[in-house]
């Protein structure tokens, strides 16, 4: 048996031992009061560590640093102004815009159906569903709480947890107060990967126009 | 979007709060942040192919950023800061504290008495769940110095022994 000191306890509580190094030191241990408060005095450590900093991820993310993440949108009308873009093409461009917006709209209409990644613009979704993906990662029971976004909190709850046809874990999770442009969020399905992340593989929502925001 | 800028974007949260536990204070993690990714933006503001590891590097450019920034603080009251008296540097804002740690709160005034070189290990290990070997790589230490640094904060926070007794028959 290899010494037992205060370096491998600490090992212990980082894990960064072996299986057969964590049995060791587990049985130490167990005969060992010295060392068994050592360790939960780590753990605790730990423990109080965690809390009090991971109360910081309830907060709204600063918004001149996400300003900063946002890309900057070309001003046309200022183009315009300084006739950096020709008057003929541009209005071209704004009737072949019109066109598709108004195809675009009917087509809606009839087939009732939106595109989920229509619905909120890439920052937006990195943001919650980071947030919401981090979460996952920390505690896998029962998830309730409450992320914010956009200044507003999104409250979410966990709906079940299963298994799916390829053996990944996953989870629903149902959100109140979850609204992007005209739609609101009902509910989202998780998966966990191989490699330990979480990927959002479904969103499901209702398209109501008196929502807009 | 550029690919950094979403990158960081995903980091942001675990960042934010390693800035938080860096500085103990929420209004100069955040500030510590922005400084960090405006480096960045700034050093690959003519384009950006990719970092092989984007999350160390922008650990290990946060805690230089604290550190340059202490420098620049202690610099004004003319206190020459190099590796020697960096271990007794204190913070901003310590305050002394008599080490018997129970709650949430005394847990951090406590972690804001230990040197920063003490605190950044601590931080990524039972913060940021990184292991020895990351938190080598980070802070470009050896591992035998990040478990030397990670062993002397933990016995500078350890309980009191009657803490401990009295956790256990709970």
């Amino acid at each position: 048996m290899s010494k037992i000191d205060d370096t491998k306890l600490q090992m212990y509580v980082d894990n960064e031992l072996s299986y057969d190094e964590r049995i060791e030191v587990e049985n130490y241990i167990k005969n060992n009061q010295e060392a068994r408060l050592l360790v939960e005095s780590y753990k605790k450590i730990n423990h109080l560590i965690s809390s009090t900093y991971n109360q910081i991820k309830s907060d709204d993310l600063p918004k001149r640093t996400l300003n900063l993440l946002m890309d900057e949108k070309p001003n046309f009308l200022k183009q315009l102004m300084r006739y950096e873009v020709k008057l003929f093409p541009a209005l071209g461009s704004v009737a072949a815009l019109a066109i598709v917006v108004v195809m675009g709209l009917n087509f809606f209409k009839v087939e009732n159906q939106v595109n989920p990644s229509t619905l909120m613009s890439e920052n937006n979704r990195h943001v919650v569903l980071n947030q919401l993906q981090d979460i996952l990662k920390d505690s896998e029971d029962n998830l309730s709480g409450i992320v914010a976004f956009n200044n507003k909190n999104i409250e979410y709850e966990e709906v079940k947890s299963y298994f799916d046809a390829r053996g990944r874990l996953c989870k629903d999770i149902k959100f109140k107060n979850f609204v992007i442009k005209d739609a609101k969020i009902n509910e989202a399905t998780f998966v966990k990967l191989n490699s330990g992340e979480w990927k959002v593989t479904k969103l499901e929502f209702i398209k109501d126009s008196s929502l807009g925001i | 979007m550029s690919n950094l800028k979403k990158e960081l974007m995903f980091l942001m949260p675990k960042l934010r709060r390693y800035c938080y536990g860096l500085t103990g204070n929420k209004d100069h993690g955040d500030d510590l942040l922005h400084n960090s990714i405006v480096k960045i933006l700034e050093k690959f503001k003519f384009g950006f192919s990719s970092i092989d590891n984007l999350n160390a590097y922008m650990y290990r450019l946060i805690s230089n950023t604290w550190k340059d920034e202490l420098r620049k603080k202690y610099r004004n009251v003319e206190v020459q800061v190099d590796d020697m008296i960096y271990n007794n540097l204190p913070d901003l804002e310590t305050n002394n504290y008599d080490g018997n740690i129970d709650t949430l709160s005394e847990i951090k005034e406590s972690i804001r008495t230990l040197s920063l070189k003490l605190r950044e290990v601590l931080i990524l290990v039972a913060l940021e769940n990184k292991s020895y070997k990351e938190t080598s790589e980070i802070l470009n230490i050896p591992i035998g110095t990040v478990m030397s640094r990670l062993n002397e904060a933990r016995k500078k926070l350890s309980l009191k022994r009657n803490d401990l007794k009295s956790m256990e028959i709970n």
